[in-house]
C-alpha cells in the first residue's frame, strides 16, 4: 500500500514528540547505569541513614549481583537479583545460597534495586506529561503508569531535565495513589564525558537513605557473574523442590 | 440414738422413695465433685503447661515495651548481656528462685532444599530449657513421650526442635540440614545452617506450623546479639510466684522493666478461670436445689402420710420441736446416706478414670493427652455438709406445718 507523502510527514510530526520523548527517557535512563545491549555497569555504593553499608555492585540486563564491603559484621555476603525477580543471598560459611524474598531490606536499609541501576520506565507506559521544574530547573514531569497489575508501583513520575535529560527526581504510587517512595538523583560523576549518576537520596516508609555511587565502570560483564555459582557454596546449587 | 433409729426406721418404711432420694442426693453430690475434680486436674495443668511446659517459668522480666513493640524492631528492647548477668546475680541470693534463664524470641524463614517456611521460634540454653520442662507433670501423652528425635544440648549448638506441623509442611524428617535466614537486629540480611534434631507437638494448634526451638547461642548468631529478650524466673514452689513478683519489681522498677507472673503473661488463664468458677457456681446452685427440692418432696409427702402418726405421737406427749426434730433427722439421714454413697461413686470413678487413663484433645492443644478426675478433700467436706445442711433444712417447712395442726385433726386425718 502507498501512503501519500503528506501523510507520511503529518504522522512523522505527530510521533515526533513521542520519539524525542522517548529520546529523553531513554536518555535519563542511561545516565542512571541503565543500558542498552548486553552493557551493564559497576559502582561502588555507600549507604548512609540509620545503619551504613558499603557494596560493591554491578547490573546488566535486569540482574543484579551485589557484596558487602561494610559493616564488618557482614562483610563477605553476597545477593544476586534475578531477572524473573527471584534473589539470593549467601555469606562465607553458609553452606549454600538461599532464596530471600527480593523486598528484603539489605545492609543499611537499601532495597537491592537503589543499589543498582534499575530501570523506572521499564513495565510502565507514558500516560502523560507536563513542563516542570526540580530543583529550580526545567523539567519534564512524565506520569507512567504499569503495564500490568503485578508490577510493584501502580504510577511512577518522573522528573526529567529539559537540559541534559537527567532524571532528577521520582515519586513511586500505590494503586490507592498513596505516595510509597520518593527518590531524588544527582549526577556529578562522569562516564565517557556525561554526567553521571553520583547520589541517590530515598524515602521509603518513613525511612530516608542516602547511596553515593562511585568508581564507575561501564562494560559488558561475563553472564556467569549473574549466577548462583558465583554467590559462593557448593558450585553445583542443590536442586530446587 | 432412739431418734436415729428411729428415723432409720421411717426411712425404710417406703424403701423405694428413700432409695430414689438418696439416689439424687447421691448422683448430685458426685456430680459437683467430679465437675470439681475435673477443673481442677484442667487448671493445674494449665498452671503446670503455662509454667513448666510452655517454659514460661513463674516470672517473666522484660524490657518495658518489648512485648508490645518489641516483635517489629526487636534489637531495641533486648536485655543486653550485662543486665542479664545482674539479673542473674540477683536471682542468685534469693532462694527462693532456681533458675534465671535467658531467652530470646526469634522469627525468619527455613530453608530446606529450596523450599521456605516462616517459623517463629524461642531460644535457650538446652540444659536450662530442660531444667524447667522436666517439671511438667500435666499435659502428657498416654505413653508420656514428648518428641522424636535426640537431645539438644550445649555440645550440639545447630540442633534445632520443629513441630510435627512443619516438619510434615516441608517434608523435613530428623537430620534434615536446613537454613535459618532472618535479618539481624541491625537490619542485615543473616543464614545459618541448622539441623533436625527434634520433631514435637506444642500445645498450641497455632503454632504447629510454625515454631521452631532452637540453642540460644544459634538464635544469638542469627540475630548477631549477645542480648536477649526476657529472663525466665523458675522458683522452688508455685506459691512464692506473688512474693517473688513483689520483690523483683522494688529491684526493677516500672519505669524501664516489666515483671510479670505467669498467670498474666497470658490473659487467657485467668479469663477462664473465672469462666470455669462462674459454672462451677451455677451448676452447684442448681444441684442443690434440685436435690434439696427432692428432698423436700419426699419429706412432704411422708408429713401427709404419717399425718395421723403424728398426731398420735402428739397425743402420747411428743411436743411440737420433737416432730420437727423426728423430720429433720430423716431428712439429715437421707443427706448423709446419699452424700456417703456420692463419695463412693466419686471417688470410684476418680479411680477408674486414673487406671482407664482416656485420652482427649483439649482446645488450643495439638495433641491427645491423659485427663483425670482429681479428689479434692475440701470440696468433698464441704460438699457434703453443705448437702446435710440443706437437706436438713428441707424438712422444717413440712414438719412445722404438720407440727401446728391440732392432735385432733391430725387424729382424723384421712
Amino acid at each position: 500500500m502507498k501512503y501519500s507523502p503528506i501523510f507520511l510527514l503529518i504522522l512523522s510530526l505527530l510521533t515526533s514528540p513521542l520519539v524525542a520523548q522517548d529520546a529523553a527517557l531513554l536518555a535519563a535512563e542511561q545516565a542512571r547505569g541503565i543500558l542498552t545491549g548486553n552493557s551493564g555497569v559497576q559502582w561502588i555504593v555507600n549507604v548512609s541513614g540509620n545503619k551504613s553499608a558499603k557494596f560493591s555492585a554491578v547490573s546488566q540486563n535486569g540482574k543484579i549481583f551485589a557484596e558487602v564491603l561494610e559493616p564488618e559484621s557482614a562483610v563477605g555476603s553476597r545477593y544476586l537479583a534475578e531477572s524473573d525477580g527471584n534473589m539470593w543471598f549467601w555469606k562465607p560459611k553458609l553452606s549454600r545460597p538461599v532464596s530471600i524474598p527480593k523486598r528484603q531490606r539489605l545492609s543499611g536499609d537499601a532495597a537491592i534495586g537503589d543499589i543498582a541501576s534499575t530501570s523506572y520506565v521499564d513495565g510502565y507506559k507514558v500516560a502523560g506529561q507536563e513542563a516542570g521544574e526540580v530543583n529550580g530547573e526545567p523539567a519534564t514531569i512524565y506520569t507512567m503508569k504499569a503495564n500490568t497489575l503485578g508490577d510493584t508501583y501502580a504510577m511512577i513520575k518522573y522528573w526529567v531535565t529539559t537540559n541534559g535529560n537527567l532524571g532528577k527526581k521520582a515519586e513511586f504510587y500505590a494503586k490507592s495513589g498513596t505516595l510509597i517512595r520518593s527518590s531524588t538523583m544527582a549526577y556529578d560523576n562522569k562516564v565517557n564525558g556525561r554526567p553521571f549518576l553520583s547520589q541517590m537520596v530515598v524515602n521509603d516508609s518513613g525511612l530516608t537513605i542516602t547511596l553515593k555511587f562511585s568508581e564507575v565502570k561501564l562494560g559488558d560483564f561475563p553472564a556467569s557473574t549473574f549466577t548462583r555459582d558465583n554467590l559462593g557454596g557448593p558450585k553445583t546449587p542443590t536442586p530446587g523442590r | 440414738m432412739t431418734w436415729i433409729s428411729l428415723a432409720l426406721r421411717n426411712l425404710l418404711r417406703n424403701s423405694r422413695r428413700s432409695i430414689t432420694t438418696i439416689a439424687a442426693v447421691a448422683l448430685g453430690y458426685s456430680a459437683v465433685n467430679i465437675l470439681a475434680g475435673f477443673s481442677a486436674y484442667m487448671f493445674k495443668s494449665i498452671e503446670d503447661a503455662n509454667i513448666f511446659e510452655q517454659i514460661n517459668g513463674h516470672v517473666q522480666i522484660w524490657k518495658k515495651g518489648a512485648r508490645d513493640h518489641g516483635g517489629a524492631d526487636p534489637g531495641k528492647y533486648l536485655i543486653t548481656a550485662e543486665e542479664f548477668a545482674a539479673i542473674k546475680e540477683f536471682a542468685g541470693k534469693d532462694e527462693r528462685i532456681l533458675l534465671a534463664a535467658g531467652l530470646l524470641e526469634v522469627k525468619g524463614n527455613i530453608d530446606f532444599n529450596g523450599a521456605t517456611g516462616f517459623f517463629v521460634g524461642q531460644a535457650m540454653v538446652p540444659e536450662e530449657k530442660e531444667a524447667i520442662h522436666s517439671r511438667s507433670t500435666a499435659l502428657r501423652s498416654a505413653d508420656g513421650s514428648t518428641y522424636i528425635g535426640k537431645p539438644i544440648t550445649r555440645e550440639t549448638p545447630y540442633g534445632i526442635a520443629i513441630t510435627t506441623g512443619m516438619a510434615e509442611n516441608l517434608e523435613m524428617d530428623i537430620d534434615s540440614n536446613v537454613i535459618l535466614m532472618a535479618p539481624s537486629i541491625n537490619g542485615q540480611m543473616n543464614a545459618l545452617d541448622a539441623q533436625i534434631y527434634q520433631i514435637a507437638d506444642v500445645a498450641s494448634e497455632s503454632l504447629n506450623n510454625r515454631y521452631i526451638f532452637m540453642p540460644l547461642e544459634l538464635a544469638q548468631g542469627l540475630y548477631d546479639t549477645t542480648g536477649v529478650s526476657c529472663v525466665r524466673i523458675m522458683l522452688e514452689v508455685n506459691e512464692d510466684t506473688d512474693a517473688v513478683t513483689a520483690a523483683l519489681r522494688a529491684q526493677y522498677p516500672e519505669s524501664g522493666w516489666e515483671i510479670i507472673p505467669w498467670y498474666e503473661v497470658s490473659k487467657l488463664y485467668l479469663r477462664t478461670k473465672r469462666m470455669f468458677d462462674i459454672i462451677f457456681g451455677l451448676v452447684f446452685a442448681i444441684i442443690t436445689t434440685i436435690v434439696t427440692m427432692s428432698v423436700l418432696n419426699t419429706i412432704g409427702m411422708a408429713v401427709v402420710e404419717r399425718t395421723k402418726e403424728i398426731g398420735t405421737l402428739r397425743a402420747i406427749g411428743l411436743k411440737r420441736p420433737g416432730v420437727i426434730w423426728l423430720f429433720g433427722i430423716e431428712s439429715a439421714l437421707l443427706g448423709v446416706i446419699g452424700a456417703v454413697t456420692g463419695l463412693i461413686i466419686t471417688v470410684g470413678l476418680s479411680l477408674v478414670i486414673e487406671g482407664v487413663k482416656p485420652t482427649w484433645e483439649p482446645p488450643v492443644t495439638a495433641r491427645e493427652i491423659v485427663w483425670e478426675i482429681r479428689i479434692l478433700p475440701y470440696y468433698l467436706l464441704t460438699t457434703f455438709l453443705l448437702l446435710i445442711i440443706f437437706t436438713s433444712l428441707a424438712a422444717i417447712a413440712p414438719a412445722r406445718r404438720a407440727a401446728k395442726r391440732s392432735i385432733v385433726d391430725s387424729l382424723g386425718h384421712v
